[in-house]
């Protein structure tokens, strides 16, 4: 197993730059994933690990030795592509043979990994199948275990799970984590899924214009973001500009906000108000009076399963509000309803005008 | 009921089309087993005199083994010449390379053969280069005019099974570039190098304007004798014809057998 080390790492194709300084430690049997929207560098900055393609300033270290110069396949990593990238032309047993062949296994030796990593992903007796003949799904379990079969020591899985459907995607994202833990490989994934991101890393990194926004746990990551890039890509957040007043927050319209947390602003310094829709509460009319709580009209209504996401005006702000399914009975359009905003959910996000919310 | 009329009106047309393809090859196929036409030009009395006489007439029996060297080889070499430069067109970074390569290799395909044959006559024809009078002058400018063929299926075949992607998993299972070119790249093109084959050698085998330019006395290929024959020995020439379609029958039936063939062996393994 290995560590992997970013040191100041740039990539620019012509005057466009990808991958903007950045600095990076994937810790030995770490599951690290880069989420971000497309063209946000993070498919750059893997296949920069990779050695698919060159830095242009800065270094790659794989266990402290600098990696820059190494070409792709003495680097010794597995990597699993979206398009699965099989070998047309080989069965299943074939495309994992191909990488243990080459790393010196004797042909009895490959016989028993191929069968034992097929048994990781539970696909035992399908070394004969051509890929032609097999699902999406199953393709990709193969790619994988094709990846690790030889015992690699780093992980790279680029937006795996991005041609498959939604069920199948749940699932496998499941079984590549139980693998990887299994494994304890080092590993890092792209994708611009944040479900995914939260649901398998042991950190994700935020990224937007080649620049990572934020690293931390999933919990941190999505309890408190840094920015309000973070907030607004990872789950949805309503994002309200307001001026800091009396150890209070006002909005643009005139609403007064009480907030658990504001150290570190100053009275008058203007900040990003940050609330997660499923943290607002619907309340009784007769509640008024506790904190945060304000009139507001429903204006649209979006059921989602699980839940049913209301868009309510409240004055001139609009505020998305998640309610759970039982609750959706009492809200014709243009009901009158009680907003409650709870204090102690508000993230104040400091306003930096060189990221755009997308 | 009207949608009835309307597949039958369909079907009518279908097989008009297929009959005003298939008349012309009727006719030559009839004609060259006819020894006497009445005044309406139907036969009235069939031999096979076309074909005896195309026999024993040794310039036109040559230029059927003539033919038949110098398209193979004229295929072999718009294999070994045009495949690896499609890769590399296809694996270089550079859009100003992949257009310049483009813009040259469809040049032929805009450009009478005739002109080509001239400017092969010019450059082959003295010192140091003399090849003409030989097959070979004929064999390069056939593979010009297949190249665009060979170039344009086989670069439709590496970018359907997306071979940069192949070639990046081949490396990260730690395949050098000879290993990866050999077991994943070429394997996954025969395809494309089959079927630009097979329109290589129908190139070759049927091209005129060129090879009466520059194929001179000794090497005169099929369809230059058959526009010979055409104007000496009518007969000689309804046999040549058809023997030509015959031999271009033959050659796709053999890529075609050979295409599914390895099919069906893949089928086989479910079973």
């Amino acid at each position: 197993m290995s560590e992997i080390k970013l040191e100041n790492l740039s990539k620019k194709f012509g005057n466009v730059t990808a991958v903007d300084n950045v600095c990076l430690t994937v810790k030995e049997g770490e599951f690290i994933t880069l989420l971000g929207p497309s063209g946000c560098g993070k498919t750059t900055l893997l296949r920069l690990i990779a050695g698919f393609e060159q830095p242009s300033s800065g270094c790659i270290r794989f266990d402290e030795a600098i990696v820059n110069e190494v070409p792709v396949e003495k680097r010794n990593f597995g990597m699993v592509f979206q398009s699965y990238a099989l070998f047309p032309n080989m069965n299943v047993e074939k495309n994992i043979a191909f990488g243990l062949k080459i790393a010196g296994f004797t042909a009895g030796q490959i016989r028993e990994r191929v069968k034992e990593v097929l048994g990781l992903v539970k696909l035992d007796g399908y070394e004969k199948r051509v890929p032609k003949q097999l699902s999406g799904g199953q393709m990709q379990r193969i790619a994988l275990v094709r990846a690790i079969a030889p015992r690699p020591k780093i992980l790279l899985l680029d937006e795996p799970l991005s041609a498959l459907d939604a069920k199948i995607r749940v699932h496998l994202r499941t079984e590549i984590k139980r693998i990887q833990k299994k494994l304890s490989i080092t590993t890092v994934y792209v994708t611009h899924d944040q479900e995914e991101a939260l649901a398998i890393s042991d950190r994700v990194v935020v990224m937007n214009c080649g620049r990572i926004q934020q690293i931390g746990t999933p919990v941190q990551i999505y309890n408190s973001p840094v920015n309000t890039f973070v907030a607004n890509f990872v789950g949805s957040a309503n994002l309200l500009k307001v001026r800091v007043r009396n150890r209070k927050c006002l909005t643009q319209n005139g609403l007064e906000l009480a907030v658990s947390e504001i150290e570190g602003l100053q009275e008058n310094e203007e900040a990003m108000l940050s609330i997660r829709p499923e943290f607002i509460n619907l309340v009784d009319q007769n509640t008024t009076g506790t904190e945060n709580t304000f009139a507001g009209v429903v204006k649209e209504i979006e059921y989602l399963g699980s839940v049913t996401r209301v868009k309510a005006q409240c004055g001139s702000e609009s505020l998305m509000i998640d309610l759970k399914g039982e609750q959706i009975d009492l809200l014709p359009e243009n009901h009158s309803v009680t907003i409650q905003i709870p204090a102690q959910k508000i993230k104040l996000l400091r306003i930096d005008n060189t990221l755009d919310a997308t | 009921m009207k949608t009835d009329l309307w597949k039958v009106f369909s079907k009518m047309l279908i097989l008009l089309i297929v009959l005003f393809y298939l008349f012309p090859i009727f006719a030559i196929a009839l004609a060259s087993f006819t020894f006497q036409w009445n005044e309406y030009g139907l036969p009235i009395k069939l031999g096979f005199s076309g074909y005896k006489m195309f026999w024993e007439m040794g310039e036109f029996r040559r230029s059927l083994w003539t033919s038949l060297r110098i398209a193979p080889l004229s295929v072999a070499m718009t294999i070994i010449v045009v495949v690896p430069a499609t890769y590399a067109v296809y694996i270089s970074r550079s859009r100003l390379l992949k257009s310049i390569a483009d813009v040259i290799i469809t040049i032929p395909l805009c450009l009478p053969a005739l002109v080509l044959a001239i400017g092969l006559l010019q450059s082959y024809g003295s010192k140091p280069f003399v090849l003409t009078g030989t097959i070979w002058v004929v064999i390069l400018g056939h593979v010009v005019l297949s190249s665009p063929f060979m170039y344009r299926s086989v670069l439709a075949n590496l970018q359907v099974i997306d071979t940069k992607t192949l070639v990046e998993a081949a490396k990260s299972l730690r395949a050098g570039s000879l290993k990866t070119l050999v077991s994943v790249v070429f394997p996954n093109i025969i395809p494309g190098i089959v079927s630009g084959s097979l329109l290589s050698f129908t190139t070759s085998f049927g091209e005129f304007q060129l090879a009466r330019m520059v194929s001179g006395f000794m090497n005169q290929t099929f369809p230059v004798k058959i526009w010979e024959a055409s104007r000496r020995y009518i007969r000689v020439q309804f046999a040549m014809s058809f023997i030509a379609i015959l031999v271009s029958l033959i050659f796709f039936i053999i890529i075609i057998i050979s295409l599914t063939r390895s099919q069906l062996k893949e089928e086989k393994i479910v079973a």
